[in-house]
């Protein structure tokens, strides 16, 4: 568990019952007054012998049946846990006197690990109060509720019988950043904050040569030891600090592949959103400018741009809500995604460093890279199609896919060619050497096309 | 249907818990080992009615929230009414165990899921009374035994016995009973 516990217990506000008989009960007492009579009727008090045992269970059944419903007091330990955490739902079924066993059961939800493994918890009362806790584990980002818990509570020999269920809780699960490392320095911005050297010189920390003194020159710059061997000033010369805005774009046009939460195969999206979750962890804290926006045909998601650790908590949550739009959609369907992000960007994306995170399956992907680097801007892609996407058990659609992977070859090459990086994940270092490449490139003379 | 196919049909299956097996395992041996009693009692063995009702406690078991264990010590009581005649014979007392383990055991597993693992402690104290319902049976037929050694006159002290305790069991179920509507649904 990461963070402490909140002590949010509230009574259950569920649905329950009053305390009703089992079925235990109804046989054991339809048994025990029929073979007693037949007993009785019969003369056979071998009959009564045997009615005996379940006519003990029945009367001790009657004589501890609770009168009054217990008080469930609930809560979810954490409401926002990261990807392979655990947190504990808790209850405390008490109140009255007479309950034996207090049994919680939680329904299946897709990438929760429950412990116990079964969903089910079953506690014997001590002193009228039965303490439940199921501990529950995420193995994969997103929002996912909690669905309600059903507690039942049983009086002794399960005779009589109370439930209800707890009201839903929301969890969310922020994605676990893949590990991410750069060296090389983004592109230069236009402010004078941050922590990266611009590929200018200018006014800054970090040193870059020695040069003849120029008119406009800061005294302090002077360099009199080196001045006083070359008999002419010279000063020192520094690059700029410069800050970077990176502008993550995740495609949630699809998912591609089986995705097994933290501990298995990973989809598209989960490469995705892992990876962007990594490079906000890197830049954000440094002092860059984080944004992110999401790409699809249903549904756009943005996170304006800042920094700190604020901003990487906004990133991640914002990660945790990426959902893929409805796989149904016509396929093909023109530049409908991009065009959305354009309009939701009112045709301005102000980032030095767009990453576009894709599984470049969808060419509303491609387009809207290729649209952002003709607006100037320097666009790195990085391709998140997992590799057992073409492991498939029909050998219709594993054809279908090397068939569809040759094409995707030819886009990626007319993307390059028309100077868009395209990289696959391979966490830290995926991204030096085209930053590099990029921040070479910009710092030269650039043709944009009016 | 191919083997995959019967695996797949099995699957569900393996998700139970050995502690589930077991309470099954004991829960049927009851009401087998009860008819098999009775046949001892009356010389003879009734192999048809054994497997009725070693199928019917497993089905029983299988759905312990069911009234098929109704069904079942219904059958296992009846066939000691028909078969038998030594109203003091010492087997009663295993019988009346067996209906009563087989009894017990249902409504554990109607407690929880069939996946769940119900808590040892549970179980314990479950047995701890049961000790106590043991006592009682045992009891109950040494004092069917002293009558009957009594010889006394046409039942009357037996059959004061059993009206005292139907009369208990009706004062109790008014003392104690529900409101109109409660029903008995498990």
């Amino acid at each position: 568990m990461s963070s402490t516990e909140r002590p949010t217990g509230r009574p259950s506000s569920g649905a329950n019952s009053g305390w009703r008989p089992s079925v235990a009960y109804f046989r054991s007492s339809v048994v025990a007054v029929v073979v007693i009579t037949v007993a009785l009727i019969g003369r056979r008090p071998d009959l009564l012998v045997i009615a005996t045992p379940l006519a003990v269970v029945t009367v001790w059944s009657l004589l501890t049946r609770p009168t009054s419903p217990p008080t469930l007091t609930e809560h979810l330990g954490h409401s926002m846990i990261r990807e392979g955490e655990a947190t504990t739902w808790h209850g405390e079924c008490s109140g009255v006197d007479d309950i034996d066993i207090a049994v919680a059961s939680i329904p299946p939800t897709p990438w929760v690990e429950t412990r116990p493994s079964s969903g089910f918890l079953t506690v014997g009362a001590v002193d009228g109060a039965a303490s439940l806790a199921i501990a529950l584990r995420s193995t994969r980002w997103g929002w996912r509720p909690v669905e309600p818990v059903s507690v039942v509570a049983l009086s002794p020999w399960a005779g009589f019988r109370w439930s209800t269920a707890t009201t839903r809780h929301d969890l969310t699960t922020l994605p676990r950043p893949a590990l991410f490392d750069t060296d090389a320095s983004a592109r230069p911005a236009d402010g004078l904050i941050g922590q990266h050297r611009s590929a200018r010189a200018g006014e800054g920390n970090e040193f870059a040569g020695i040069r003849p003194f120029r008119a406009g020159d800061r005294m302090r710059r002077i360099n009199w030891p080196r001045s006083l061997r070359a008999g002419e000033l010279n000063v020192n010369s520094t690059w700029a600090d410069l800050d970077t805005h990176v502008a993550l774009v995740i495609d949630a046009t699809d998912d591609f592949g089986v995705s097994e939460g933290i501990d298995g195969l990973a989809s598209s999206l989960d490469g995705a959103v892992r990876a962007g979750g990594a490079i906000a962890e890197y830049y954000a804290p440094r002092g860059d400018r984080v944004s992110l926006r999401t790409f699809a045909p249903t549904m756009t998601l943005s996170v304006r741009p800042g920094t700190g650790r604020v901003q990487l908590r906004r990133v991640l949550e914002g990660l945790a809500l990426v959902t893929p739009a409805n796989s149904s959609r016509p396929a093909y369907s023109s530049t409908m995604a991009s065009r959305r992000f354009s309009g939701r960007t009112n045709g301005r994306f102000d980032a030095q460093l767009v990453v576009m995170l894709s599984p470049l399956i969808s060419p509303d992907a491609l387009d809207l890279a290729v649209e952002l680097g003709r607006q100037g801007m320097v666009v790195i892609i990085i391709d998140t199609l997992p590799d057992h996407v073409i492991q498939d058990d029909d050998p219709y659609v594993a054809l279908a896919w090397r068939i569809r992977l040759l094409e995707r070859r030819r886009e990626l090459r007319m993307v390059m060619a028309a100077g868009i990086p395209v990289v696959e994940w391979r966490g830290p270092g995926s991204l030096d050497q085209v930053i590099r490449d990029v921040s070479r490139r910009t710092s030269g003379p650039r043709m944009l096309p009016r | 249907m191919n083997l995959a196919e019967v695996e797949h049909w099995f699957d569900p299956l393996r998700t139970i818990p050995a502690q589930r097996w077991g309470l099954i395992a004991v829960t049927v041996a009851a009401a087998v080992v009860a008819v098999t009693l009775t046949g001892v009692v009356a010389g003879h063995s009734n192999t048809v009615l054994l497997i009725v009702v070693f199928l019917t406690a497993l089905a029983a078991s299988a759905r312990p929230d069911l009234h098929t264990a109704l069904l079942v010590e219904t059958i296992v009581v009846w066939h000691w009414f028909v078969v038998t005649d030594d109203p003091v014979t010492p087997l009663a007392v295993p019988m009346a165990l067996c209906v009563f383990v087989f009894h017990v055991g249902i409504a554990l597993m109607a407690v929880a899921p069939t996946r769940a693992i119900i808590d040892r402690t549970i179980i314990r104290r479950w047995s701890v009374r049961s000790g106590y319902v043991v006592v009682a049976t045992v009891a109950a037929w040494l004092l069917v035994v002293v009558l009957d050694g009594r010889r006394a006159p046409g039942s009357v002290a037996l059959t004061f016995v059993a009206f005292v305790t139907l009369t208990g069991l009706v004062l109790a179920a008014r003392l104690h009973s529900a409101p109109a509507g409660a029903d008995a649904d498990g």
